[in-house]
């Protein structure tokens, strides 16, 4: 006898379609907000003026 | 990617992703098994099917049984035990005599905490009361459990003298005194002996419980 | 060094001239340094009661004799006691105190609500103490990785949803219009952990759900500890430090994009891999099984990341204590994530499950990995918080030395064993009796104990060169030859 009845699975794979769905209009719709345009210029919002790109900023004493 | 919507949609979508395929449908698939009857009968397809009667199994649990189950919660056995038989092509569960059949999701629907475990530093238990039965399997699980040693030389199990007492024999021994052979190299001075206490009884008891002698319909038990 | 650097938009709060815009990375600093001091100090307490813990369990496991006197001594407990104290104690402290000052760092603002904070720590502090109490007392629920009694969780829960809520409320109040990759990894894990950690205590203690799909809970639980909570916070971690300590910019935040979604879509599947074989419908397995390859994508693009950023900067990684540790636990991070996903192929798993062969994998995860970019980031924001140096290199070099070959020993011995162990009880034949297999283990738990003790004494070092540091005032303010440079402010810094 089956145990498995994936009949009572369909609301599940439904909302999955859904999800999926959703997801992929999300990246749509950022992409046409142009969140996915210039990404190497975020990389480097890590630097500071105390702490700039292209200094080492930590090291041991000797080297 | 800035966006503090779309970031935390994504973030949500990704777990409920996972949470509805894992979580929800287990739930819903196989969250609401029930007690198998006793007899089980071929339908003419080759399937085994419930006939009408009580539902018998797995058994409910329950009495001193379920006592020693919080004993052996409460001292971590599952840390070094599990209770699931892997099928017969999957591992050496069933060439090792652990058990007559693997287990499946029903076996477990009468628990009220699932004691699957993950790890066999020793061996599955799933099936122990199968394998030691009677007042044999009680004796041995009390000399084991008081000391490892005394029935399985070089275990790395620990010792739950703990829940044993030694005491003076006063006038006759004790009925329920555990028999160390006085032979033995733990044998205890003469004039002692060893008595479990009601934890010890309960976890035995528990131990004698844990049995795989029933078919179900997915899981049918072959001679 | 006032003149914004040209390739940074101008419009940054960090680069603007307009001092009440910008926000200085040392206000910033000072404004964390009484929770960051809270939660260092207390994940050191724990670290250090965690290995103590763990030696007792290591021992046990080839001396079973060894303090079993007492219920309260037994494996089961210690071993859950250890595991409690180092995942929950030190992990999260560590993440309160380094994630939260990352996040304040890249949200660009002195954080308020620095009390919140504080109350969510001594929550989960509270809560953690009074949990392995009980433990230890005989209230563990013997479920793996919830094994706190039911009467500490709430504690523990609340404290989740007050960081959650600060995270998010710091997020709120952020300047400037980028959100660096670091922040979208602790803002899922900051989400993504009270959900788990509600749902698997509903559904297996409040309201047990009806059999197997408490395991399944439980494991879908256990593995995202690591996968959405432990893994996100020290990625997000590698992710700042790496870049900033070299002063290179990381080497494709494309694919960091591509590694964080694939992170977030893949690993909350895998969990279930956790019972392969076991009894559960298959079709549940399989996911897990392809989750788990899948897992192949976030890692291999996350490798590439961090190892490319490395590429090309000469030694300078290995010449700084924190990205010593952090390159270490990346490097580690690679193997212990393929060597997860081969695990959880059927075949592998046939002979691993069960084994020591998982402990050992937990270990290289949890440790060599996350616990090991924690330390990292603790010696870089440490001396930027209190304003001082590391009294002494030397103790850093011990602690990076015995806990990146400790753990390495460690995770070889298990890992060794483990095949051995899976191998053996795979084969009923030449291993008829089981005792035979216990004892083929017995020397690798030997071994195991012995890298307990490199361990030790590599957290010794760390606690030590900690407490100096902080006991010491005035001793080893901020000078420019210190055991690690600060601040490059004046020209001719080292480069």
């Amino acid at each position: 006898m089956p145990v498995e009845n994936y009949i009572d699975l369909l609301p599940v794979i439904l909302l999955g379609i859904v999800f999926f769905g959703s997801a992929v209009a999300m990246i749509f719709w950022s992409a046409r907000r142009g969140q996915l345009r210039d990404f190497d210029d975020q990389a480097k919002v890590i630097f500071t003026h105390e702490e700039p790109e292209g200094e080492i900023s930590d090291h041991f004493p000797d080297k | 990617m800035n966006n503090l919507p779309l970031l935390f949609c994504g973030i949500f979508f990704t777990l409920a992703f996972s949470f509805t395929g894992i979580v929800l449908s287990s739930h819903l698939q196989f969250g609401n098994l029930t007690l198998s009857t006793e007899e089980l009968e071929d339908d003419g397809d080759g399937n085994l099917v419930m006939v009408d009667g009580d539902p018998m199994y797995p058994r409910l649990e329950g009495g001193v049984a379920l006592q020693g189950k919080q004993v052996y919660i409460e001292m971590g056995c599952i840390y070094c035990h599990s209770q699931q038989l892997r099928r017969e092509s999957h591992g050496a569960d069933m060439d090792r005599g652990w058990g007559p059949r693997a287990s499946v999701a029903r076996d477990y629907i009468t628990q009220k905490r699932v004691l699957l475990g993950t790890m066999r530093t020793g061996p599955d238990l799933t099936n122990v009361g199968g394998r030691l039965q009677g007042d044999a399997g009680r004796d041995w699980h009390h000399k084991h459990l008081y000391n490892p040693q005394i029935t399985s030389k070089g275990s790395i199990m620990p010792p739950f003298a703990f829940l044993y007492t030694l005491q003076k024999i006063d006038g006759d021994p004790s009925v329920n005194a555990i028999s160390i052979p006085a032979d033995s190299e733990y044998a205890l001075e003469p004039g002692y002996e060893i008595v479990p206490t009601r934890r010890a009884v309960a976890l035995v008891e528990y131990l004698l419980s844990l049995k795989i002698d029933y078919s179900l319909p997915e899981a049918p038990i072959l001679d | 060094m006032s003149q914004a650097p040209k390739n940074v938009a101008p419009t940054t709060p960090y680069s603007s001239a307009d001092a009440s815009i910008r926000a200085e990375l040392s206000e910033i600093d000072a404004s964390l340094r009484v929770s960051s001091l809270f939660f260092i100090t207390s994940a050191i307490f724990w670290l250090m009661a965690g290995t103590i813990l763990a030696l007792i369990a290591a021992i046990k496991l080839h001396e079973p004799s060894f303090a079993a006197g007492s219920e309260l001594t037994t494996f089961g407990r210690i071993r859950s006691a250890h595991m409690n104290a180092m995942a929950l104690g030190f992990g999260n402290n560590m993440i309160f105190a380094v994630c939260t000052w990352i996040m304040a760092r890249l949200c660009r603002t002195p954080i308020r609500h620095g009390g919140l904070l504080l109350i969510a720590g001594s929550f989960w502090n509270l809560g953690l103490t009074v949990g392995i109490a009980g433990i230890i007392k005989g209230d563990i629920t013997s479920v793996e990785w919830l094994e706190i009694p039911k009467y500490a969780t709430p504690l523990l829960a609340i404290s989740y949803v007050l960081i959650g809520v600060w995270g998010i409320m710091a997020f709120r109040f952020r300047k400037g219009e980028h959100v660096y990759v670091s922040q979208w990894y602790f803002l899922g894990a900051l989400f993504w952990f009270p959900w788990l950690y509600i749902v698997a205590q509903v559904m297996i203690i409040w309201a047990p759900a009806q059999g197997v799909v408490q395991s399944v809970t439980n494991w879908w639980f256990a593995h995202n500890y690591l996968g959405l909570w432990l893994t996100p916070m020290a990625l997000g971690t590698a992710y700042y430090l790496i870049p900033k300590v070299l002063g290179r910019p990381i080497y494709s935040y494309y694919l960091s994009v591509l590694g964080f979604w694939s992170l977030a879509i893949f690993y909350n599947w895998a969990g279930v891999h956790h019972l392969i074989g076991g009894p559960v419908p298959v079709w549940l397995l399989s996911a897990g099984i392809v989750a788990s390859v899948m897992m192949v994508i976030p890692v291999i693009v996350v490798a590439i990341n961090h190892h490319m950023t490395l590429i090309g900067s000469r030694l300078n990684w290995w010449k700084s204590p924190t990205l010593r540790f952090v390159v270490f636990g990346a490097v580690n991070y690679t193997l212990v994530s393929i060597i997860g996903s081969t695990m959880a192929l059927r075949t592998v798993n046939m002979t691993t499950h069960f084994t020591h062969f998982t402990v050992g994998h937990a270990h290289h995860g949890v440790y060599a990995f996350f616990a090991m970019i924690m330390f990292g980031g603790v010696y870089y924001m440490m001396p930027r918080v209190l304003n001082r140096e590391w009294p002494s290199a030397s103790l850093i070099r011990v602690h990076f030395w015995m806990c990146a070959l400790g753990i390495l020993l460690m995770v070889f011995a298990l890992q060794i064993c483990g095949w051995i162990q899976g191998t053996q009880m795979n084969d009923a034949i030449n291993y008829p009796d089981f005792l035979q297999i216990v004892k083929s283990t017995r020397p690798y738990m030997i071994i195991r104990s012995i890298s307990g003790v490199m361990l030790m004494v590599g957290h010794l070092a760390f606690g030590l060169n900690f407490f100096w540091m902080l006991f010491s005032a005035g001793a080893h303010r901020v000078q420019q030859e210190g055991p690690t440079l600060l601040i490059s402010k004046k020209e001719g810094s080292k480069t």
